[in-house]
């Protein structure tokens, strides 16, 4: 039942906008707000996984998300490729716990 | 034939190019499955919830919360909160989708994730917006989802801990990867500067997803102000 209401809940939110804007002429104002509405929820969502550990902020050598993060963002700037970074990141985790470094 | 197909933009080189995301997905939705059956939520209710609400954070936020015995209602509250950022992005894409018929638009917004939108935002970029492209990669990542939990919940006894993999790194790496793709410009530079500082900041002080939405919303309107003053000076000095 909870998992229905969720459902209902999460569905409008990705409909409506595509069913009510599609066709449409935005304002200029709008369309150059939207262009930046993809980095901003990107960085929203990943600084405070990078700083923040159980709600507290961890910048120091024992953070190993900020230690692995780094590189892995900067391969992503270099090759301008999706999937090299990732699993290079996921890989690069595990040698480092592999090697007991973190 | 084989190349055209993989190249093009059909439906297969659309599960081809949703490979990041599926790689990503697998991890997270095992992740996903190992704590909902923690939580003490049978197959079903585990499988059905990333079948229909398919929101990874909202999920995971939302497993938490059964687990504690919290109120039906403000379980769908919060996982409207934490997902209403996908208004946003839905908004966002629209205007490339504008030539699709109604029912491709509602079928690719029912999937639309985060990770699909940064996806298909980077390719509409440099390519005609497909829908059967498009649908495909959602479709892809979807079933990645789907996948890993039912087999997140079923081998949960077996693998106690995804850690010495760096599996818990997948959502960020990706995210890390989809940041660095979409940046092209130094004004996006300043907005994820802003964005990600304030989301810190209001993470830390104990605001949550709302931080999160927050900083969303903020975040493009320093990015307009700077292009719109930039437009401005450029005129001047014409004048």
């Amino acid at each position: 039942m909870i998992i229905i209401a969720m459902a209902a809940v999460t569905a409008p939110t990705r409909l409506l906008p595509l069913w009510l804007l599609g066709g449409k002429t935005l304002p200029k104002w709008f369309v150059t707000w939207l262009k930046f509405v993809p980095v901003a929820v990107l960085a929203a969502m990943v600084f405070p996984e990078l700083l923040l550990r159980g709600g507290e902020f961890q910048i120091d050598s024992t953070n190993e998300y900020l230690w692995v993060g780094i590189p892995t963002f900067a391969l992503g700037i270099a090759t301008r490729n999706l999937f090299l970074p990732i699993i290079a990141g996921m890989a690069g985790l595990a040698l480092l716990r592999y090697f007991s470094i973190f | 034939m084989l190349n055209r197909a993989v190249n093009g933009d059909g439906a297969l080189a659309g599960i081809l190019y949703a490979a990041p995301i599926v790689t990503a997905f697998l991890p997270l939705s095992f992740a996903f499955g190992l704590s909902a059956r923690e939580s003490g939520l049978t197959f079903l209710q585990t499988f059905l919830m990333s079948l229909l609400v398919y929101a990874g954070s909202s999920q995971m936020v939302a497993v938490s919360l059964i687990a504690s015995g919290e109120a039906a209602w403000m379980i769908v509250v919060t996982t409207f909160i934490v997902n209403s950022r996908m208004l946003l992005l839905s908004a966002a894409i629209a205007p490339s989708l504008d030539r699709w018929k109604i029912r491709e638009r509602l079928a690719f917004g029912y999937l639309l994730t985060d990770e699909s939108f940064a996806l298909l935002m980077t390719r509409f970029r440099t390519h005609a917006p497909s829908a059967e492209f498009a649908l495909a990669v959602n479709a892809a990542s979807h079933l990645a989802w789907a996948t890993g939990t039912a087999l997140g919940h079923l081998f949960s006894g077996l693998i106690p801990d995804v850690k010495p993999f760096g599996l818990d790194f997948a959502l960020v790496s990706m995210l890390l990867a989809l940041l660095a793709l979409q940046l092209r410009e130094w004004t996006m530079v300043w907005v994820v500067l802003f964005s990600g500082i304030l989301a810190v900041w209001g993470v830390h002080a104990g605001l949550g997803s709302q931080a999160i939405l927050v900083a969303t919303l903020l975040g493009p309107l320093l990015g307009t102000a700077i292009e719109f003053q930039k437009a401005r000076r450029c005129r001047t000095e014409r004048s």
